[in-house]
């Protein structure tokens, strides 16, 4: 049976040099689709993907073992995600995504997806394409809700943000996907 | 619950995050009008194709080049070190000391069985107590014993100190990792 993350974490800190190296090979694919969905960047997430062992290996004889480790472990990632952002343009990770406001809270969707006109591997490139236009706050969320199985509370841990805010980045990020696929939602409408 | 008012709540509801009296009412307007049962339907296809989107993938050497970064390589092989070799050790260490203190325990050993004997003659009446013996005994016999009992100290104190180091350097999984490469 596979041992838990924290299981591993303990025996890294009682010396097991191969639980670590299990948790590397556990997250590096997790940590780098998150940094390459926020930065669209192979080289970039690379950079923090390695980072962000190095600092969880830092920092892990410091730590409370009784947190759950993978969202510790994400919110490392968005924190040097940021940092990194934060070092091109300085607006920050967690002031961006209210300017979208003017969108509602419903968009129509009378009608259901027509996934039989849509070659299954077309409708993901364009899935793929529409997630990586969203704003770096959505496509976040898009990732650690969808691809990592994260609930909202532990969202909102990650990111450090309300739990409403959350939502709100979750029903807007999904508002604009349904937007980006229209023409394939209820016939171009 | 009105569309309106079920709409708010449909995103919620899809990804389990409506409070449970919440979700009953959702239900039951979700029972009685068909425009809000498409609503949810499109809903859950959007959430069924996002959690079937694939990762972006990493060069396949990210892993190997993140663990080669504080030397744990991805090839290694486990040796195992752990209750065999500190229980060989131990012994080696407790036989080596008992050869070397050997004639302060055979003293001992020899004085004990000198008093026994005079203790049982005397309590079973076939041998008279020789006082004198007995006495001169106890006189020589706690210098040769209490050296013997030095001995056997400081060898529970060193196997004690080794075992105690065995624990601490030896990974709890009584492996040690060496690189193959």
């Amino acid at each position: 049976m596979q041992q838990s993350d924290e299981e591993l974490v303990r025996l890294h800190l009682r010396g097991d040099g191969e639980a670590f190296r299990e948790l590397v090979q556990r997250y590096t694919g997790a940590l780098y689709n998150l940094a390459y969905r926020y930065t669209a960047d192979r080289m970039a997430a690379e950079d923090i993907t390695q980072e962000t062992f190095l600092r969880v290996y830092q920092a892990l004889p410091r730590s409370r073992l009784d947190l759950p480790f993978k969202p510790w472990l994400f919110r490392i990632a968005v924190n040097l995600c940021r940092d990194g952002a934060a070092k091109k343009r300085p607006l920050a990770f967690a002031q961006l995504g209210d300017e979208d406001d003017f969108l509602g809270e419903s968009i129509p969707d009378e009608d259901p997806l027509p996934l039989e006109r849509v070659e299954a591997e077309e409708l993901e490139e364009m899935l793929r394409q529409a997630v990586a236009e969203l704003r770096p706050p959505y496509r976040v969320a898009i990732t650690l809700r969808y691809t990592e199985g994260l609930s909202y509370q532990e969202m909102a841990d990650v990111l450090d943000i309300p739990l409403n805010t959350v939502r709100t980045h979750l029903l807007r990020a999904k508002q604009r996907l349904r937007q980006a696929l229209a023409q394939w939602w209820g016939g171009g409408k | 619950m009105n569309c309106n008012e079920a709409q708010t709540r449909l995103d919620l509801y899809v990804e389990g995050e409506l409070p449970p009296d919440e979700r009953g009412t959702v239900e039951a307007h979700l029972h009685s009008c068909p425009a809000c049962r498409r609503r949810l339907a499109n809903l859950e296809q959007m959430v069924a194709l996002l959690r079937a989107l694939p990762r972006e993938e990493p060069r396949p050497e990210l892993t190997a080049h993140i663990l080669a970064r504080w030397g744990q390589r991805p090839r290694q092989r486990a040796v195992a070190v752990g209750p065999g070799l500190a229980w060989a050790a131990l012994l080696s260490l407790g036989v080596a000391l008992v050869v070397a203190s050997g004639p302060r325990l055979a003293a001992l050993w020899t004085w004990a069985a000198e008093m026994l004997a005079a203790l049982e003659g005397a309590l079973a009446g076939t041998l008279s107590l020789d006082l004198a013996s007995a006495l001169s005994a106890l006189a020589e016999g706690p210098a040769e014993a209490m050296g013997a009992l030095f001995i056997l100290a400081l060898m529970l104190l060193t196997a004690g100190t080794f075992g105690l180091l065995v624990q601490v350097l030896v990974p709890p999984n009584g492996h040690l990792s060496v690189d193959s490469t």
